[in-house]
């Protein structure tokens, strides 16, 4: 297959699982409602005030990382479950398949966190000093999160048990891009200079690029028989 | 010319031997029909030769005339499957799971067309939740049908079908013919009777 | 090789040797004496660090032979992969608890997040995710498959958290080698570390050799 090709492959499985997510709605909803009432609860327990920015930068990523555990297993164990999986397989190359439900996950985790980032700033009253820097990591951090989250949600699939074997699974995974994340954001929030973030930034690009290389070559043993 | 060769084709399952050095080779314009009774590995052979099973030895073997053989990926591509155990997506109209697929894989074929072909016209856009599971089979043919495939492997077609949806098998296994081969799996009488040879699992 | 008898007299020997080394022979650390008050917590290093190194090590084979089974498809290799897990993941836990005692006797707590440490407890957590993986899916091919892919994948992420941990802010090393190689080690005292090193990879060649032997048997019944 011609790499075009392949490409609108991944775009199709990219649409589908969309379609199909926003059909159901099944995965966002337990997405938002984890990280809205987490949100809610840490900001009316504990209060703002009681937070230092580092520990806010750190909630942040939890927040993210659990929402991710509870949402975005079920873009592989679905297609598992409802036998799908096999016509996916005669009709997809693998790699098509992967890319179009990693994008599907980044989507996902993007739109959830274009409901908590305002909420986060909202209602932690967090205050963000360098927003570039903020940003960049945000995007990078959810990249690296997907990319983990959606190779482990293809392992999971086969097992029989469910979500608390994948959190177990994604935690090791994913250390890498939350410790970098959460460097990062903290070094925005409180105005460190871009020298100190610089490394972090480089690990979380340089992480999720071999996570992602890792991942295409790891999943065609995974999704074929 | 098209030809497929199996040989010395075994899976075991956890000890059970189910397949058990199973050799044959069919050339283009074949029809074969696999029969046996139950558990006799008629779903397992072509789960295998579809490329959804790996066996425990042997090979499966696909080409054109005196070229190598296929690489797996082309196989796939040339392959269509129907089985019971395939499920399109319940959520997504008829329509919409054929368009899909049909930019999955690249193909042009129009989803209108084929669901013409296989009876199923008017029903285009409702979700395949609520079909019956005789109207779920004429979309897996459909599914099975949308590249063009020269291998078709037909594993139980016309278990859920009545008269009318029998009819569009008999006339895909037909058409089928000339452009390359068919194998189907059955234990119905007359579904077997299509075949130019029958394969007996049971031995 | 490593199931012969010759070698495993070798190794019980060359055991015995280390242990009357490290525990008689060996003086008390000059640097360990200035720093913790007593030279003789130094000797823990003989057996902590070889048993880090091993199980670091162990999860390096089991990925390996991941790498082999995905290639081939033969169980010797799934085999030999979920026996390197289960090694790895005891001499994991030697060296974390030796590392807490020797914490508890010179800082006065078992556990202290330090880089070292950290490390330590993350290959741990790799470890148990393996076993949990492995434990939930229940047939043999998907199984192996599946546990080569995440042993794969998890040696990438500990390679790189070998590199992030250090950064983390609040972690500043209070770990004794990061101490140790600014003045150097005493000359017996580093020929015996590297005879520790040595003995203990030696040790664990044998029990792997055995314990793929045993359970090849096993599965062949």
């Amino acid at each position: 297959m011609t790499f075009s090709a392949w490409m609108c492959s991944a775009a199709a499985v990219l649409r589908k699982d969309l379609l199909v997510e926003f059909r159901t709605r099944a995965a966002l909803n337990a997405l938002l409602l984890f990280a809205v009432s987490s949100l809610v609860v840490v900001s009316f327990t504990i209060g703002a005030d009681a937070l230092a920015r580092e520990t806010k930068a750190a909630f942040l990523w939890i927040v993210l990382f659990f929402s991710a555990m509870v949402g975005l297993s079920r873009s592989f164990v679905r297609e598992e479950e409802t036998k799908t999986a096999d016509a996916l397989r005669l009709a997809a190359p693998p790699e098509a398949v992967f890319v179009g439900k990693l994008l599907a996950n980044l989507a996902t985790l993007a739109l959830v966190e274009v409901v908590v980032l305002p909420l986060f700033f909202g209602l932690l009253m967090a205050e963000c000093r360098n927003w570039p820097l903020f940003l960049l990591t945000a995007a990078l951090g959810t990249l690296g999160v997907a990319a983990g989250a959606t190779i482990c949600a293809a392992l999971v699939a086969k097992a029989s048990s469910g979500g608390a074997l994948y959190a177990v699974l994604c935690l090791p995974i994913l250390l890498p891009v939350l410790i970098s994340a959460v460097n990062a954001t903290a070094a925005a929030l409180t105005g460190a200079p871009w020298a100190q973030a610089a490394g972090d930034l480089r690990i979380l690009l340089s992480y999720s690029g071999i996570v992602v290389t890792a991942s295409l070559m790891l999943f065609e043993h995974l999704w074929t028989a | 010319m098209l030809w497929l060769r199996l040989a010395n084709l075994s899976k075991s399952f956890d000890g059970t031997k189910v397949l058990d050095s199973v050799s044959l080779r069919v050339e283009q314009g074949t029809v074969l029909s696999i029969s046996g009774r139950n558990g006799s590995g008629k779903t397992t052979l072509l789960r295998i030769i579809a490329g959804l099973l790996r066996p425990s030895g042997g090979s499966v073997e696909c080409g054109e005339g005196d070229e190598p053989p296929w690489q797996p990926a082309r196989l796939r591509r040339e392959l269509g499957y129907v089985s019971p155990d395939l499920a399109l997506y319940e959520s997504l109209s008829a329509r919409e799971n054929l368009d899909f697929f049909a930019r999955v894989r690249g193909c042009t074929r129009d989803p209108n067309e084929l669901l013409d072909y296989v009876g199923l016209g008017g029903r285009g856009d409702e979700p395949i939740g609520s079909f019956s599971s005789g109207m779920r089979q004429r979309l897996k043919l459909a599914f099975a049908l949308q590249a063009s495939p020269r291998v078709l492997l037909l594993d139980e077609p016309g278990v859920t079908l009545d008269e009318a949806g029998r009819e569009v098998v008999v006339r895909a296994v037909a058409e089928q013919r000339p452009r390359g081969v068919v194998l189907l799996a059955s234990n119905d009488p007359e579904e077997v009777a299509l075949g130019d040879d029958v394969l007996r699992l049971d031995v | 090789m490593s199931s012969s008898k010759p070698f495993q007299l070798v190794i019980g020997v060359a055991m015995a040797v280390l242990i009357v080394l490290a525990f008689v022979v060996v003086p008390p650390s000059g640097d360990f004496e200035s720093m913790f008050g007593d030279g003789n917590l130094a000797r823990v290093m003989f057996f902590h660090v070889p048993c880090a190194l091993v199980s670091f090590l162990s999860f390096v084979v089991a990925a390996v032979h991941g790498g082999r089974y995905l290639k081939r498809r033969d169980s010797e290799s799934d085999l030999k992969s979920a026996v390197a897990i289960e090694l790895g993941l005891f001499f994991c836990v030697i060296a974390a608890v030796t590392g807490a005692v020797f914490a508890k006797a010179t800082w006065g707590a078992y556990w202290h997040w330090d880089p070292r440490q950290t490390s330590l407890a993350i290959l741990l957590l790799m470890y148990a995710a393996y076993r949990a993986l492995r434990g939930a899916v229940v047939d043999p091919e998907t199984r192996a498959g599946v546990s080569a892919v995440y042993a794969l994948l998890s040696i990438v992420a500990g390679t790189f958290l070998f590199f992030v941990v250090p950064r983390i802010p609040a972690m500043h090393s209070i770990h004794p080698d990061v101490i140790a190689k600014r003045g150097g080690m005493d000359p017996m005292f580093r020929t015996v570390f590297f005879y520790a090193m040595a003995v203990f990879t030696g040790l664990y060649a044998w029990i792997y050799g055995l314990s793929v032997q045993v359970r090849r048997l096993a599965a062949e019944r």
